[in-house]
């Protein structure tokens, strides 16, 4: 693991309070990254699907109704089909996103989480005078 | 946002519904207000906890979040302007409750953990920890957004108030139009500034149970007349138009000119885009103490806003096929009374009676979190941090947010007098376009883009109100047609009634262009803590979680 080269016993003057250095090695961690990119992706792709689809019937509603008003059976047309399909594609992506934070995000973030308080506590140990200093959001 | 502001053009002299449901209407309303205010009362924060006053319970099980947050978010509009936008124009009308729910997909999907993981009492605070060199010129810009949207939010609602009395007592004289504001201003002043959040909050729940229940009640009703068969559903909603499946098919709203259908595609931008973004909205977000308590508590607002909105689908098009489309439109030509027609000839008054007072309940609900968001903008931003620079103690914080919002109220109470008689409909959504092209491209950016940097955020918060704000002034809203406010001049060089379509680009473009413009960059240490912050939480924050439930209650 390695070690963060700058830990100031006191802030310099005219700066702010040195940051947690645990919390920025964290991010450079390789954990870190995987999860970022792995919340970026499927939040990307999840907004892709869920809102562009809608824009999507809005955009062909006003320019290509013909494809929206061929009538499937009774009186359901593809844009009411395409309408109620849309609760559960927001069914689908939610229950999606849920999955996908418990079993991908969750278990890394507990673990960085984890990291970060020992770090901290070891810190602690390290340096009694300014420990103190070092909870920047403790109060939060 | 309130269609049905213009209510007064009614023809009807003395009011659509009679005189028991009427009574039955006052007596609801009024159990409803005396036992939420006692409740605000009690609730109330009772030491100087700033904290208290802003978040309130931050204990609350998941489903009762869900709901707070599901009342926040549907506004009287979702009940009686979208199904009434249903009942007249059919497909047009599904769509825009459909755009009502893919909003809050956003919320869910993009934005809640992070801000929730970074934030603190307002956005400004997630702002100031991502930009803390510039925190105070960027707290004061958001103030200034915060403030415009709630004020024409707020006065949207209250004038709505009135469009609703309309439908009882007929064309109200300035008298009784005078009390109506002054009187539910007064009870939005009072939660507000006695109850906090935790005030607001009981309403809201309040709010969101009778909502979902009344819908509910309302759709089985219509569904079970029809044996459980949409396809029935639709094809005597259809007959009911006198238009035939043309009813259901694209295009009724805004006729066929490419500007009205410009016009509504940015209305629905500016829906879809700004709903995630209104101040209350992020507010409610921060109030549960754990990432994976708030998660469960969007699920659930997720479920109960889209069954909301499908069910107002169905007492739409359940409106038209039992009240009649003509019917409806001769009482108020925007459909505002479809839903109170509906109540009225299927339930009679102990149905039109609930669903009215509900409909009162959910104004002053949404506006009483608009009024606590704006009040909470301007002491903790404006006082706390930029005037007093973070020195105040929590005491005079306070009081400044109470004083914020009486201050907020009476001026909401003016200019919904001042207003009243114009095309109010639009302040709404003037409020969404805000929230779309200013606050929304500045939150995505913090949370997501490493360079964004507080120049970027300057600019696309002042460029996003000032573009929206700019847009509508000069647009037939304001001058030109009949309708506007000023209709004898003619200053209106952008020909659509809804800013979104230019100024959400635009408020993306300037954040973007005022980033790469570079100057006044944070050190990279910045956005990697704020970073690690939005995706991991604070740890303190999980220690808290384990004491006993109940401790804080």
């Amino acid at each position: 693991m390695p070690r963060h080269s700058s830990s100031p016993f006191s802030p310099q003057p005219g700066q702010m309070p040195p940051a947690p250095a645990a919390e920025n090695r964290v991010a450079s961690h390789p954990d870190f990254r995987s999860i970022r990119g792995a919340h970026r992706s499927f939040g990307i792709v999840a907004i892709l699907i869920s809102v562009g689809g809608f824009l999507l019937l809005v955009l062909m509603s006003n320019f290509a109704p013909g494809v929206l008003n061929q009538e499937l059976f009774g009186h359901m047309t593809v844009g009411l089909v395409g309408s109620v399909g849309m609760f559960g594609l927001m069914a689908l992506t939610a229950w999606r996103y849920t999955v996908h934070m418990e079993r991908r995000i969750d278990p890394a973030v507990d673990r960085l989480r984890a990291e970060i308080a020992r770090d901290e506590a070891e810190q602690a140990r390290v340096q009694q005078p300014s420990a103190p200093q070092q909870r920047r959001f403790g109060s939060w | 946002m309130v269609t049905y502001s213009e209510g007064h053009m009614m023809t009807a002299a003395e009011g659509v519904i009679g005189g028991t449901s009427l009574k039955l209407t006052f007596v609801l309303f009024v159990s409803v207000v005396v036992v939420s205010m006692f409740s605000a009362l009690i609730t109330a924060p009772q030491g100087d906890e700033i904290s208290d006053f802003y978040l309130g319970n931050r204990t609350m099980s998941p489903l009762r979040n869900g709901l707070a947050m599901c009342g926040d978010y549907l506004s009287a509009v979702t009940l009686l302007g979208s199904t009434g936008l249903v009942a007249l124009t059919g497909f047009d009308g599904l769509l825009y409750l459909l755009g009502t729910v893919v909003a809050w997909m956003m919320v869910l999907l993009l934005i809640a953990e992070p801000l929730r993981n970074s934030g603190k009492f307002t956005l400004g605070d997630t702002l100031a920890l991502r930009l803390p060199r510039s925190q105070r010129s960027v707290r004061i810009a958001l103030a200034a957004c915060t403030l415009a949207i709630c004020v024409l939010y707020i006065v949207a609602q209250l004038v709505g108030s009135i469009a609703l009395l309309t439908q009882f007592i007929g064309e109200p004289s300035a008298a009784t139009r005078t009390m109506c504001v002054v009187l539910i201003g007064t009870l939005l002043v009072l939660y507000v500034a006695l109850g906090g959040m935790p005030g607001a909050t009981f309403l809201q729940i309040v709010k969101a149970v009778m909502l979902v229940v009344g819908v509910a009640v309302t759709a089985i009703i219509v569904l079970h007349r029809y044996s459980w068969n949409l396809n029935g559903l639709l094809g005597a909603a259809a007959e009911g138009s006198g238009m035939g499946q043309r009813f259901l098919e694209p295009g009724l709203r805004y006729g066929g000119s490419t500007t009205s259908k410009l016009d509504f595609f940015s209305l629905q931008i500016a829906i879809a885009l700004g709903l995630a973004a209104l101040p209350h909205m992020t507010m409610r977000l921060l109030a549960p103490r754990a990432t994976r308590v708030l998660r469960r508590s969007v699920l659930w607002a997720t479920g109960l806003v889209a069954f909301v909105c499908f069910a107002a689908g169905v007492l739409g098009l359940g409106a038209t096929a039992i009240v009649g489309r003509d019917s409806i439109a001769e009482v108020d030509a925007k459909g505002d009374a479809a839903v109170l027609l509906l109540a009225n000839s299927i339930g009679g008054a102990v149905l039109t009676a609930l669903i009215s007072c509900l409909a009162f309940i959910t104004l002053m609900a949404v506006a009483a979190g608009l009024m606590l968001a704006a009040a909470s903008s301007l002491a903790h931003d404006l006082y706390g941090e930029v005037i007093r620079k973070g020195k105040a103690s929590q005491t005079e914080e306070l009081t400044a947010a109470r004083l914020s919002a009486v201050v907020i109220g009476v001026l909401g109470m003016l200019l919904a007098l001042l207003a009243y008689g114009t095309n109010t409909a639009n302040l709404g959504f003037l409020a969404f376009a805000i929230a779309a092209s200013a606050i929304l491209p500045t939150m995505i950016y913090s949370l997501f883009w490493r360079r964004f940097n507080a120049r970027g955020a300057l600019l696309s918060l002042y460029g996003g109100l000032g573009t929206s704000v700019l847009l509508m002034v000069c647009s037939p809203v304001v001058s030109s047609a009949p309708a506007s406010f000023y209709p004898d001049m003619d200053f209106a060089f952008f020909p659509l009634q809804n800013p979104g379509i230019v100024s959400v680009p635009a408020g993306f473009l300037l954040g973007w262009l005022g980033t790469v413009m570079g100057g006044n960059e944070e050190s990279p240490d910045v956005y990697e803590k704020f970073e690690v912050r939005s995706m991991l939480g604070t740890e303190p924050q999980e220690e808290e979680q384990q004491e006993p439930v109940g401790a804080r209650q």
